[in-house]
């Protein structure tokens, strides 16, 4: 192994590479809630390019001496995607690609490394009045390369889709060191480049194809105006929020929070209330009156204004799931619907939680009926909880979860499941021969 | 408490993190060298290995000694942990390497002997600045002495808390200070015995309680309304360090917590005390750099002073911490540069932590940048870091207290309209 490992140091140069046992611990894992330290794999080493050529000669590399790889870049996720899956593993960073390549703010394109971060590249943007609409929670940590190969979204996603969507190209790296550049990094949006669209495979692909190099990336142009309110319920929260939905009404964030992240957000440890986040953007007149309407649909709804979003609203929000992780360990189980059958899936919920006596905290995007469930660790069996939830969700007639930062976990009770596993089992030695790249992932393809 | 219980206590804030690495976006380390190891979250997981047993605590060394205690990420943490209290107890459980000779440890509790010895110390470190062996701050002939005037018994009493670093290297701001506070209708007070708060021992992962009990002792025999300290880091030390030091008594502790709501900084004292009537003479462009340790109300404060003193300020708080707090370990490339043939030179170039060095650059680049003729500060350990950088690289700027800045402005007679 200590050969192996001097050989990859040849290629990354010794200062990025780090394979003392600090490092490998604290490499270990991601920011997920449910796991125990006893769980943590230890990696082989954390390897930090500095330039693709070194990516290449890296996993060409590892695919020649099977020596399986993950990616990592900010640390955020929530799945087990980021962290070393079986033991010796080597995790690449995307940390030491962190330059901003160039900001086209005539034809709105920022090429930018894998390692930028979302909070970077949106400040970057700002200054040219343009901005990157996925906006995830973690932004200020959270890298584009994650965000590109987790196909993430965050709050908006009725009205602007998630990463998938602003992709105009890709360099990516398979999984045994050829390099592809999928569209050309010129394209225009909405103009395709010869062939089939190729980047689109690696969007969501968490890491279990190739790695995500140099990213072509659409800005929008900031919007005139941005309008937020927060209103909150006794009940009738979610009501509130389909019937916004169902009046055709585009929000730019429509976030529903329980009572127990109410409690947080709030910072008032005994409110019982739902909240409600909305927020309008475009031209001045659209956000006023599409923000009218829904403030009557409030109202009707028993809703009450609570105080306006300011900074300390967001940076609470930014960190709500750290902050219910401190009061218990719990989990994370993402699920949806149909956003119009919303107070349903909630109303479900509840029944669920009183029914198992479990605590449950709910809280997501109710604009596209993408919720987070918090199950915390608690005397009844956490299984129950999770399949209880998941058949209430095949009741409500559920498309495939979008969100699926854990989907993978519940991916043998979905329907259709089988087909697209035939598919990625064949997709995936295409660009991974060697199978060296984090095979626990990309669901319907793990190795028993 | 117990040890045991301690450790639990540890174990439960620890426990708290989810690793959502809101810390990294704001810790100034790891902004430069952007390694897992080198940001409180990886930090904390190591501080877990170590409560465990996963890990060596020698191997742990190089992650805490490269943190800068600046308490950027205790600020933004979702999960309320308190990490630069994690990081100082990580800190008691390992063997770290302080950069200071072991005498001086002996003599953190003996101001007296330190007293003596800054003479002869003063006159090797002139000899030495010669030889260009070593860039060493400057230290004057003298430390601190507060001239005595018998306090008048009918005057409101501050107790003058200098600090080591003001009263060894900066005497000029202690008098500047002493002055500001008797202009302001103060009886001034500093006992001599007065010893190190503590923060070095702790930094280096050595007890305070003795620092704190011989400073109780002192301060239980003198009887003042405030404790106004021109050092931030002193300041934070009473306030956050001293309530839980080791082994202190029921007795000891409700002393230190009444202490801590006695304790003030000095920007702060005198901005709120705001019968400024001062001459506005413009003192030309100032850089503030902002101490890590230093409130938003001492911020204001000391912001507010400058401004009185007619400077014009330049700023950028989001550039953080000067690395001054990284000088106080060993770094492990010394050890390795004493063992070589040309061990005189190496050392020299070793001495100062490449990682200090490239923080205290950036802020001395920005300031030059700016045109600002001077860099002020509130915290004498910054001033030392930022001028002790300044003979090679930050050319004319000179680095100041905001209080000397303001006491200059105030020493000119306020012209006529």
């Amino acid at each position: 192994m200590q050969a192996k490992l001097k050989q990859i140091a040849d290629i990354t140069g010794k200062e990025n590479l780090f394979a003392d046992h600090a490092a490998r611990l604290a490499y270990a894992r991601t920011a997920n809630f449910g796991y125990s330290p006893s769980a943590w794999i230890l990696p082989l080493a954390c390897a930090r390019p500095r330039h693709m050529g070194q990516v290449a000669r890296l996993l060409e590399f590892c695919s020649r001496e099977g020596i399986p790889v993950a990616f990592r870049g900010g640390g955020t996720a929530a799945g087990a995607n980021a962290q070393p899956a079986v033991a010796d593993t080597l995790l690449i960073l995307t940390t030491g690609l962190t330059r901003i390549l160039e900001l086209d703010a005539e034809n709105r394109i920022a090429h930018v490394q894998p390692g930028v971060t979302c909070a970077q590249l949106t400040a970057a943007a700002a200054t040219r009045k343009l901005f990157y609409p996925p906006r995830p929670y973690s932004a200020a940590t959270a890298t584009i390369g994650g965000n590109v190969a987790m196909n993430a979204a965050g709050a908006g996603c009725a009205k602007y889709g998630s990463a998938a969507n602003y992709v105009l190209g890709l360099d990516i790296c398979s999984g045994n060191g050829e390099k592809i550049n999928c569209a050309t990094a010129n394209v225009m949006p909405g103009k395709l480049a010869p062939g089939l669209p190729l980047a689109s495979i690696f969007c969501g692909s968490m890491g279990s194809l190739a790695f995500i190099g140099d990213c072509a990336l659409r800005l929008l142009p900031m919007p005139e105006s941005v309008e937020s309110r927060l209103f909150r319920f006794h009940n009738g929260a979610a009501s509130a929020a389909s019937q916004i939905m169902a009046r055709g009404l585009l929000p730019a964030a429509l976030e529903i929070y329980d009572p127990v992240c109410a409690a947080i957000l709030l910072d008032e440890p005994a409110c019982a209330d739902w909240l409600l986040e909305i927020q309008f953007s475009g031209c001045r007149a659209e956000t006023t009156e599409s923000m009218l309407a829904a403030v009557t649909i409030c109202k009707s709804c028993d809703g009450s204004e609570a105080r306006t979003n300011d900074d300390s609203f967001r940076k609470l929000r930014a960190g709500l799931m750290p902050a219910l992780a401190a009061k218990s360990r719990f989990r994370y189980e993402p699920f949806s619907c149909p956003p119009s059958r919303l107070p349903m899936l909630l109303d479900g919920i509840q029944d669920i939680s009183e029914h198992l006596g479990q605590k449950v905290a709910v809280f997501g995007h109710a604009d596209v009926a993408a919720m987070h469930a918090a199950i915390f660790e608690g005397v009844a069996d956490m299984d129950a909880a999770s399949r209880e939830i998941f058949a209430l969700e095949l009741m409500l007639n559920n498309a495939m979860d979008s969100e699926n930062d854990a989907a993978q976990t519940r991916w043998q009770w979905q329907t259709g499941a089988a087909g697209i596993s035939a598919i990625s089992q064949k997709l995936r030695p295409i660009f991974d021969p060697a199978g060296i790249l984090a095979n626990n992932v990309l669901p319907g393809t793990a190795q028993p | 408490m117990t040890k045991r219980q301690f450790m639990e206590d540890l174990r439960t804030e620890i426990a708290k993190c989810s690793t959502c690495g809101q810390c990294l976006s704001v810790c100034p380390v790891f902004a430069q060298t952007g390694i897992e190891t080198d940001g409180p979250r990886g930090r904390l997981a190591l501080a877990q290995a170590l409560l465990d047993r996963r890990i060596e605590p020698e191997a742990a060394v190089a992650a805490f000694a490269s943190c800068a205690l600046c308490g950027h990420c205790d600020g933004v943490c979702p999960a309320h942990i308190p990490l630069v209290g994690v990081f100082f107890a990580a800190r008691r459980m390992l063997p770290l390497r302080a950069a200071h000779p072991r005498l001086f440890h002996a003599l953190a509790h003996k101001p007296g002997v330190q007293d003596f010895l800054q003479p002869l110390l003063s006159l090797l470190r002139d000899f030495l600045a010669k030889t260009h062996i070593r860039k060493f701050p400057i230290l004057p002939l003298q430390p601190f002495q507060l001239p005595h005037i018998p306090p008048d018994a009918s005057k409101r009493r501050a107790l003058f808390f200098a600090g080591c670093i003001t009263r060894r290297f900066y005497p000029q701001i202690a008098e500047a200070c002493v002055a500001a506070l008797r202009s302001r209708g103060v009886a001034v007070i500093a006992p001599a015995s007065l010893v190190c708060c503590g923060r070095p021992l702790a930094m280096q992962g050595r007890s305070t309680t003795q620092a704190v009990r011989r400073n109780l002792e002192v301060l239980a025999s003198q009887e003042f309304q405030w404790l106004v300290t021109p050092c931030p880091g002193c300041l934070a030390t009473l306030r956050e360090i001293w309530p839980h030091a080791e082994g202190l008594t029921e007795g000891e502790k409700a002393q230190t917590l009444e202490l801590a709501a006695k304790c003030v900084d000095i920007n702060e004292f005198l901005a709120e005390d705001s019968s400024a009537d001062c001459s506005v003479q413009s003192a030309g462009k100032v850089w503030w750099h902002r101490p890590c340790l230093m409130s938003d109300g001492a911020n204001t404060a000391a912001l507010e002073l400058l401004k009185t003193s007619g400077s014009e300020i330049a700023t950028d708080e989001g550039l953080g911490c000067c690395g001054a707090p990284l000088r106080c370990l060993k770094d492990k490339k010394e050890k390795r540069a004493q063992s070589s043939p040309n061990a005189l030179r190496r050392l020299a170039e070793h001495r100062e932590k490449p990682l200090a060095k490239i923080l205290a650059a950036r802020i001395v680049r920005k300031a030059r940048a700016s045109g600002a003729s001077r860099i002020a500060t509130g915290c004498p350990g910054c001033m030392l870091a930022l001028a002790n950088l300044e003979n090679g690289e930050s050319g004319a700027l000179s680095v100041s207290h905001s209080v000397e800045i303001y006491m200059e402005s105030r020493a000119v007679p306020a012209r006529p309209k």
